[in-house]
């Protein structure tokens, strides 16, 4: 396993990193060394799994230790209440996103399953990946201006955003329905998305709760996630949850797509430099095999560990950063979003210039 | 008798942990403990109707101890088993 560590990581980071290789590749452990950690140290390594969101993938990880270097009874039992969490969170949001596929199936919607349960999929635990919203591309719908009656009709409280998705909550959980497979704002990037894929990103299917619910097929579902990764590590922020994702998808699907496709596919939907920088930091920090990459020829450390230094920073889409914390407004929000991206410009616009420029156009 | 459903046993390390996965948000107070000879006999029993007697052979089967101790220590775990709620 190839890995370049950081060397101002902290003995609690570096610990959370090995804990967390374990848990995604279900391995044991490189190296003992930094082990046994003190109570504090596991204290932190909490926090991190926390404000990443991998708290289950380190819950698999510690369990790779021998039994003397586990961290306290107290804190075991702090883990395996978080991992009951996520089972149950998990059969919930199993049982709703096949009650709101059968939903907009049956209204001739087609939907497909973007991210959330569609990657769960590919870990060994699906049920202990933590899961956020759930999102539904619907094929061949231009605007989805008609839904939102519909929506309404339906008892839901549906909103409208400015990239023409739509938001409402069902039984607690945030469900959004996209018009783009892809999330990209370059309309020449979306062109070739639509190029490339054709109708070539139906035919796939996952078994939820009883229901056959559509998934895009392998080779959109790694331009959908390495779109989605990339958008929000030059903006909001991105935490590695999923980087996690795009890790676990890479090696699931491996030879399950043709690997100079999707590299031709990268290079035409402006996702090409930064999936050099993506698959260093995944070779580098989270053990990935670099033969199951499309691309051979990862990039500079060094700008990695300045990607890196953010992840940590911040966290779950930045949730975790100190602006987030301060100003948990919508306005003043923003407000910060459009600083932080403006402030990321030197690196966002090495590794994806015209994705940024038309991010700046769509903001102003 | 029969161990309610909803109930999952957590083994973690050298510790197991019951938890009830029917609640809402599992604390930490509702986690309950067990030994290694108690998790053996929970994972026979946890998905069939049972009687004490026959977790008594079980134990005597399994374990070396007479009779007259493992019914001792079975009816004693069936008590606090009825007591935390997690027999139906």
């Amino acid at each position: 396993m190839e890995s370049v560590w950081d060397d101002s990581l902290s003995r609690s980071q570096q610990a959370f990193f090995l804990l967390l290789r374990s848990g995604l590749w279900e391995c044991d452990i490189s190296d003992f060394s930094l082990f046994p950690l003190s109570q504090q140290e596991w204290d932190d390594v909490f926090h991190m799994a926390g404000s990443q969101t991998v708290q289950g993938l380190v819950y698999r990880g510690f369990q790779h230790l021998p039994d003397d270097l586990f961290p306290s009874q107290s804190q075991v039992w702090q883990w395996v209440s978080i991992a009951a969490r996520l089972e149950k969170e998990y059969r919930q949001f199993c049982q709703q996103t096949a009650d709101t596929f059968q939903m907009l199936d049956k209204e001739g919607l087609q939907p497909f399953l973007q991210k959330g349960l569609a990657v769960a999929q590919y870990y060994e635990h699906p049920e202990l990946r933590v899961n956020g919203d759930i999102d539904w591309y619907l094929d061949g719908k231009e605007t989805l201006a008609g839904v939102l009656p519909w929506l309404e009709h339906q008892g839901y409280q549906p909103e409208c955003h400015s990239d023409g998705s739509i938001s409402f909550t069902h039984e607690g959980t945030e469900v959004e329905l996209h018009r783009q497979l892809v999330d990209l704002d370059s309309p020449c990037h979306r062109k070739a998305v639509r190029q490339l894929l054709g109708t070539d990103h139906t035919g796939e299917t996952l078994l939820l709760s009883d229901t056959r619910v559509r998934v895009p097929a392998p080779i959109a579902t790694l331009i959908l996630l390495n779109a989605h990764l990339m958008k929000h590590a030059f903006t909001v922020g991105v935490g590695l949850r999923q980087f996690c994702d795009m890790a676990r998808a890479y090696h699931r699907l491996y030879r399950h797509y043709d690997a100079s496709a999707l590299a031709t596919a990268y290079r035409r939907t402006g996702l090409w430099q930064w999936s050099r920088l993506m698959h260093r930091f995944l070779i580098s920090y989270l053990g990935m095999p670099a033969d199951e990459l499309p691309s051979p020829t990862p990039a500079y450390p060094h700008d990695c560990q300045r990607l890196l230094r953010q992840v940590l920073r911040e966290g779950n889409f930045g949730q975790h950063a100190e602006h987030w914390q301060k100003a948990h407004s919508k306005g003043r929000n923003r407000c910060h979003t459009v600083r932080q991206i403006i402030g990321r410009l030197p690196f966002s616009l090495r590794y994806a210039p015209v994705e940024m420029m038309c991010k700046m156009v769509a903001l102003a | 008798m029969r161990i309610k459903d909803d109930l999952k046993l957590y083994h973690v390390g050298s510790e197991y942990v019951v938890v009830d996965m029917s609640a809402g948000q599992a604390s930490q107070t509702q986690l309950f403990a067990m030994n290694e000879a108690t998790a053996s006999l929970w994972e026979a029993f946890h998905d069939c109707d049972f009687t004490a007697e026959q977790m008594v052979q079980w134990l005597c089967d399994s374990y070396e101890v007479d009779a007259d101790t493992a019914r001792h220590d079975v009816l004693e775990m069936i008590d606090t088993w009825k007591a935390y709620g997690m027999i139906a």
